[in-house]
């Protein structure tokens, strides 16, 4: 859910504690208003608005039936708090409101009373679903504890031929088209782009994906030549990727805020990535493999040992001119 | 289309503030051979006819005829191009353009023909091919090989399951390249491909068909063997037909057909040599020659998994090409 904070100074936002924040200005409200964005909780600071326009605005909000909304009244501008709920506020938050009082539980709160207001689902923001393996959303990650993941390194193969081949231009576009087909493949599976080199990236995913992660990576394996071609937008020869699995736990961190996480899972990846998985192929370490459907561990092979962990391969594909 | 919708009258009104009598006519003439003004409204050649209604009067002409798309075609090649050597700026030009759009057609910016949009129509002729007319056509014929086999073997909602899967797969790629998919028998299908690269949409297709397919076979396929398919693709002018009969009567879908049935291998995909030379060489670098008594010479793509080998270090694999 998005919220969008409409207030005038930027003091305001230190009242939210939330990983995505939108200001606008008090000029900008009418334009939300015609045309409010799907699935945001807007905040309205009625202190950055004039006073005698407030019933008009109030009255405006009562009819908007697909807004979510809710009231910062730091200044007291309102004195009757309660009469913002019934004309259709989900929350209020009033002068005593120190510094991160709004933050992912509260904004849990907003969403429990949209629901039960609205009697449906229909007009209440989304709620976070728990999966099987009690993931929750990325936005609900404690930073600094601990959780398991499926980590997928995908690294770039024979990158620095690559860059002397294409030069560094066509080079920089080939690495965003790169990063670009593996956030579409991290979007299929609610995964996330954690960090990355430009050469390598490192994406999470919820442990319970293994089975349609490693589909995923096959597909852009089998069909790299297209993908090459159409996406890559290479003309003599095709690239390589090569995938890495692991899933264990790790110290979660924000993406861009990773500098300081230390685990020994990571160096592992890495280092897997680097020195043992072979262009145009799939290794998983450890007790990877295990979780997979049988079905798919019999397209594996025996990869040898890597820093004292197991590792399985899916070899790749074959086409005639490789065959 | 018709004369009242918005976009023809914009169209009337633009031959009447950009191009002017003369060049209307001229315009008429290119589109209707011998065209003649004057005789369809019944006025003497010595009288002149008032712009206004002989502008409306060619618009109708042409939207009877079915060139309204051919029209407003060759006013945007005029805006953009010009005329004989001259500009003549099209007013409302962008105006039509909406308006096509807005009766679902898009205008193919590398030919510069109108296309139905295939976001909200998916026909066999792409709203614009006209029944009689011959056009250059790539088709992609796919046939499940073994098909009796997998019948018998395997339970009927099974057998159903899978070969849905298969005609989903085909289509998807086949549209995600603006082909279509002209028929499907249960055991295989016609695809065709008009517009944009065609030769190359054609070849992509059926690559990425034999890939998608592998993938199915190897992760989903609920059957007790690999669904195993010949494909082919072959180019020619083809007249086209609303009737779907007729049209897989056509002499290139014979030769199509041919090539797939007699000298395409299992799990395979062949490419004749009329579009061999329309095809991007990073593309046909994965393609062999195949030698076969066939009359087209033939290119051939397969694909399928590494063998296992046991224990595999990183050197080994890193020659995969």
């Amino acid at each position: 859910m998005e919220v969008i904070l409409v207030a005038k100074s930027r003091s305001a936002e230190l009242l939210f504690s939330l990983p995505r924040l939108t200001r606008f200005q008090p000029s900008e409200l009418d334009a939300i208003l015609a045309s409010p964005p799907a699935d945001c909780l807007l905040y309205i600071d009625l202190g950055s608005l004039p006073r005698r326009g407030l019933p008009e605005l109030l009255a405006r909000l009562a009819d908007e039936k697909r807004l979510r909304w809710a009231a910062l009244d730091r200044a007291r501008a309102v004195s009757d708090p309660a009469a913002l709920f019934h004309t259709g506020a989900l929350d209020y938050i009033g002068p005593e409101a120190g510094e991160g009082f709004v933050n992912e539980e509260r904004l849990d709160s907003v969403a429990a009373y949209a629901a039960k207001l609205s009697g449906d689902q229909a007009r209440a923001p989304a709620r976070r679903t728990r999966t099987a393996s009690g993931f929750v959303g990325w936005d609900a990650l404690s930073e600094g504890k601990d959780y398991e993941f499926l980590m997928v390194y995908v690294a770039l193969c024979d990158a620095d031929a690559l860059r002397t081949r294409l030069g560094d231009a066509r080079f920089t576009r080939l690495k965003s088209a790169v990063l670009s087909t593996i956030g579409t493949l991290a979007a299929e599976h609610e995964g996330l782009v954690w960090m990355g080199d430009g050469q390598s990236t490192l994406v999470l995913f919820q442990p319970d994906h293994l089975p349609s992660v490693f589909r995923s990576c096959m597909r852009v394996l089998a069909g790299i030549r297209l993908l090459s071609y159409e996406q890559f937008r290479m003309d003599q020869d095709d690239i390589q990727l090569a995938f890495s699995l692991l899933k264990a736990r790790l110290p979660w961190q924000k993406p861009g805020n990773t500098g300081t996480v230390v685990s020994d899972a990571i160096n592992y990846i890495h280092h897997l990535g680097r020195r043992h998985t072979a262009p145009g192929t799939i290794d998983l370490a450890g007790d990877t493999a295990d979780a997979l459907p049988d079905r798919l561990k019999t397209l594996l092979s025996d990869a040898g040992d890597f820093e004292y962990k197991p590792v399985r391969r899916f070899a790749g594909f074959v086409t005639t001119c490789s065959g | 289309m018709k004369l009242r919708d918005p976009v023809v009258q914009t169209v009337i009104r633009t031959l009447y503030r950009s191009l002017g009598m003369e060049l209307s006519i001229r315009m008429a003439k290119s589109l209707i051979e011998g065209y003649n003004l004057n005789q369809r409204m019944g006025f003497p050649p010595s009288v002149p006819v008032p712009v206004q209604d002989a502008v409306k009067r060619i618009v109708e002409d042409l939207l009877d005829a079915g060139l309204m798309l051919e029209t407003i075609e060759w006013l945007i090649l005029v805006d953009r191009h010009g005329y004989m050597g001259k500009q003549y700026p099209i007013v409302g030009i962008d105006d039509i353009l909406a308006g096509m759009e807005e009766v679902g057609y898009t205008l193919d910016p590398e030919s510069e023909l109108f296309y139905e949009d295939a976001r909200r129509f998916r026909t066999p002729g792409w709203g614009r091919l006209r029944e009689g007319v011959e056009y250059p056509i790539t088709l992609l014929r796919l046939d499940i090989a073994r098909n009796s086999r997998l019948v018998r073997a395997n339970a009927s909602c099974d057998v159903e399951s899978a070969y849905e899967a298969l005609r989903d797969i085909v289509r998807r790629l086949v549209e995600k390249r603006r082909g279509r998919l002209w028929s499907w028998e249960g055991d295989g299908g016609l695809a065709a491909f008009h517009y944009g690269h065609p030769n190359m949409s054609a070849v992509l297709s059926g690559v990425d068909i034999m890939n998608e397919l592998l993938l199915y076979n190897l992760v989903d396929n609920p059957l007790d063997k690999p669904i195993q398919v010949r494909l082919a693709a072959h180019a020619g002018y083809l007249r086209y037909t609303e009737h779907q009969s007729e049209l897989l009567r056509t002499e290139l879908v014979r030769e199509t057909t041919e090539i797939e049935e007699r000298y395409t291998p299992p799990e395979t995909f062949s490419v004749s040599a009329t579009i061999a030379p329309h095809v991007d060489e990073i593309i046909k670098k994965c393609f062999v020659h195949l030698d076969s008594e066939c009359p087209w010479e033939i290119l051939s793509y397969s694909i399928k998994p590494r063998p296992l080998t046991g224990r595999q270090g990183r050197g080994k694999a890193a020659s995969w090409k």
